[in-house]
């Protein structure tokens, strides 16, 4: 703005004519004393600086705008990753029908079982004040099943993944199944309706209870859910027994 | 003389433009360029509710059970509100005197038999009850143009978490900023293990 003043009548355009003769630096013609050289001079540094400075900045914007932070973000679509990549896009493997293990694992994760039983069903987390200290392991839950050797669990599992409860009348091939069908429905019921938990000192705080979840899982949800806990048992417990 | 000092005071505007720019510009370029948090104060950096790792931690819970992608997924993500449900109980335990109580809220609050194990502070209850999603602000964020997977490092290389994200079981303040514990800036933090471990430091491994 200053140093493109115009060059108008008086004072200002004497004063323009001096910043000029001091800007080409031409001792012979010394301008008016009165005129603070100084000042001028910070003027041209301000106005060469400043606009240095522009041009720079320009370069800054300039070169932000082309690195990978922003460029790759408008290479993104579809169209132009299958450009950029000889290969093509990614060919994703057919999604399959998940088994009721998988499922029930799924299930198992996205529900949130595992804060309180732990991942996995191994237990191990606090459950404060609770008569049992820990919130229960599920891994070992064939055993309330009492599936007791290794060809009942492996039949109750098989039946599980086509589908069918243990407490269904058809026979399974699981040693004393109706025991079994009882232990089954119990679980079942727990899961869906929650129960309570015992204090330990009963002055001290409400341990926290199993939460029911009839309105959260369905019937499917919970058959794949104690098809997956079946899974996890560890097989080693049959083969010292017998 | 007036006028003189009129113009000097021209002079000094002129020349403090570009100044501040240039000094706004530089922070600018130190901040990226070093991965440093400059202070932003234009951000809201505050979580909904005050979560606390340590509590929960201590309670032997694991990472996964709540950041269950991180074993299997791209994303660790963060829990669903369900999940701090299941345990932060808005009806008062059984057989205490607050059962017939209506504002249950009010009754786990107040303590001895009432009060269930875990305390629910009346924020946390506020987005239980309306069962919404808590709008968690997630801050530790590669950018776009980096591809990252969890699952490569937690269940194919066996990194413990604390590796790349400290010890959580101290942090009792929810997290506010992205950190590393190695404090190295930007891409180095990647690059000095990869280094080490004698993976690939390829650009087209980790940029797409
Ligand atoms: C708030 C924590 C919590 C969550 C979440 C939770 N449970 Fe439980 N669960 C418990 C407690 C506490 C018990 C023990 C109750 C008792 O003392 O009888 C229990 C008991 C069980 C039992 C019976 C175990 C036994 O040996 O009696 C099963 C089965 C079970 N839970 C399955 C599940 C499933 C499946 C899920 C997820 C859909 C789940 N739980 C989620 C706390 C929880
Ligand atoms: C396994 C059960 C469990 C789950 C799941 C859980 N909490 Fe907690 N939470 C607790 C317990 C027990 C305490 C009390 C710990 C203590 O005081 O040492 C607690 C304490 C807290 C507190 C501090 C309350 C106070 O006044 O001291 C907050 C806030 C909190 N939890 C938030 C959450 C949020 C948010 C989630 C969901 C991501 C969540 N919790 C999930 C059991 C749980
Ligand atoms: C009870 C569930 C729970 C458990 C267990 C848990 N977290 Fe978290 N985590 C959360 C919640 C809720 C948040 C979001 C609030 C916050 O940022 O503090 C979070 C946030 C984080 C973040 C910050 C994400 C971001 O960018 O903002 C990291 C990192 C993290 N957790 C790591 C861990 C690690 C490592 C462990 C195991 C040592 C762990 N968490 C265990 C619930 C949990
Ligand atoms: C090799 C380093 C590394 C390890 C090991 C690691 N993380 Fe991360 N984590 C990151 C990076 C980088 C990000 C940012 C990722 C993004 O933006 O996609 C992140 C993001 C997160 C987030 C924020 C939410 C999200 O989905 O991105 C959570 C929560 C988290 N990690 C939890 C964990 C947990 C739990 C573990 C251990 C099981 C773990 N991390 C192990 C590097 C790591
Ligand atoms: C503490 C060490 C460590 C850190 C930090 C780390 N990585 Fe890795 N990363 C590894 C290891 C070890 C592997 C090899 C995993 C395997 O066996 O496939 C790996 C593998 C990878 C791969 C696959 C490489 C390939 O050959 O295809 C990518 C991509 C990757 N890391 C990206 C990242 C990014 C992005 C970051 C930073 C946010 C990061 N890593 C930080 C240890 C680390
Ligand atoms: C191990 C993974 C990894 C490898 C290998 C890698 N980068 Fe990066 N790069 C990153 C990450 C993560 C960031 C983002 C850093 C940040 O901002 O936190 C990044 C950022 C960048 C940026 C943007 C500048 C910035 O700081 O934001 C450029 C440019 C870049 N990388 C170039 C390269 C080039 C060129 C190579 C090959 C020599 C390379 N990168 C290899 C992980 C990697």
């Amino acid at each position: 703005m200053a140093c493109r003043r115009d060059a108008g009548e008086g004072g200002d355009g004497a004063r323009l004519r001096s910043f000029l003769i001091v800007a080409m630096s031409n001792p012979a013609k010394k301008p008016d004393s009165r005129d603070p050289v100084p000042g001028r001079i910070l003027l041209v540094l301000g106005c060469v600086g400043g606009g240095l400075l522009a041009f720079y900045l320009v370069l800054a914007v300039q070169a932000w705008a082309w690195s990978p932070a922003v460029y790759v973000r408008y290479a993104e679509s579809p169209r132009s990753r299958t450009l950029l990549d000889p290969a093509g896009p990614p060919v994703r493997p057919q999604a399959t029908q998940p088994t009721p293990v998988e499922h029930g694992r799924e299930v198992y994760r996205r529900a949130g079982c595992a804060v309180c039983h732990g991942v996995d069903g191994k237990g191990g987390v606090i459950n404060p004040n609770y008569q049992r200290g820990t919130f229960p392991q599920l891994n070992n839950i064939s055993q309330r099943l009492f599936l007791r050797d290794a060809d009942s669990h492996a039949a109750a599992l098989e039946a599980l993944n086509e589908g069918i409860p243990l407490d269904a009348d058809e026979d399974l091939g699981i040693d004393r199944q109706r025991l079994v069908g009882v232990q089954y429905a119990n679980v079942v019921r727990i899961i869906l309706d929650g129960n309570p938990a015992q204090r330990k000192d009963p002055a001290g705080v409400a341990p926290l209870p199993m939460p029911g979840w009839r309105d959260r899982l369905s019937e499917t949800d919970v058959r794949d859910v104690i098809a997956y806990l079946i899974s996890l048992q560890d097989l080693k417990v049959y083969e010292e027994e017998e | 003389m007036t006028r003189s000092r009129s113009q000097g005071w021209w002079v000094w505007l002129v020349a403090a433009v570009p100044v501040a720019v240039a000094g706004v510009w530089l922070l600018a370029v130190l901040s990226a360029a070093t991965g440093y948090p400059w202070p932003e104060p234009w951000r809201d950096r505050s979580q909904p509710v005050a979560y606390s790792h340590q509590k929960h931690l201590a309670l032997h819970m694991e990472c996964t059970a709540c950041h269950f992608g991180a074993e299997t997924g791209t994303h660790a993500g963060l829990p669903p509100t369900s999940f701090c449900a299941s345990c932060h109980l808005l009806i008062p335990p059984p057989g205490s005197a607050a059962e017939a109580d209506t504002n249950a809220v009010a009754a786990a609050a107040a303590g001895g038999t009432n009060r269930w194990a875990a305390p629910t502070p009346p924020e946390l209850a506020r987005y239980l009850k309306a069962g919404e999603e808590i709008p968690w602000k997630q801050f530790q964020r590669a950018p776009r143009h980096v591809f990252f997977s969890h699952r490569r490092h937690v269940t194919i290389a066996h990194l413990d978490c604390a590796v790349c994200h400290g010890d959580m079981n101290r942090r009792d303040q929810p997290v506010t900023r992205a950190e590393f514990p190695t404090h190295l800036p930007g891409m180095n933090r990647c690059v000095d293990c990869h280094l080490k471990e004698k993976v690939s430091t390829d650009c087209l491994a980790c940029h797409h």
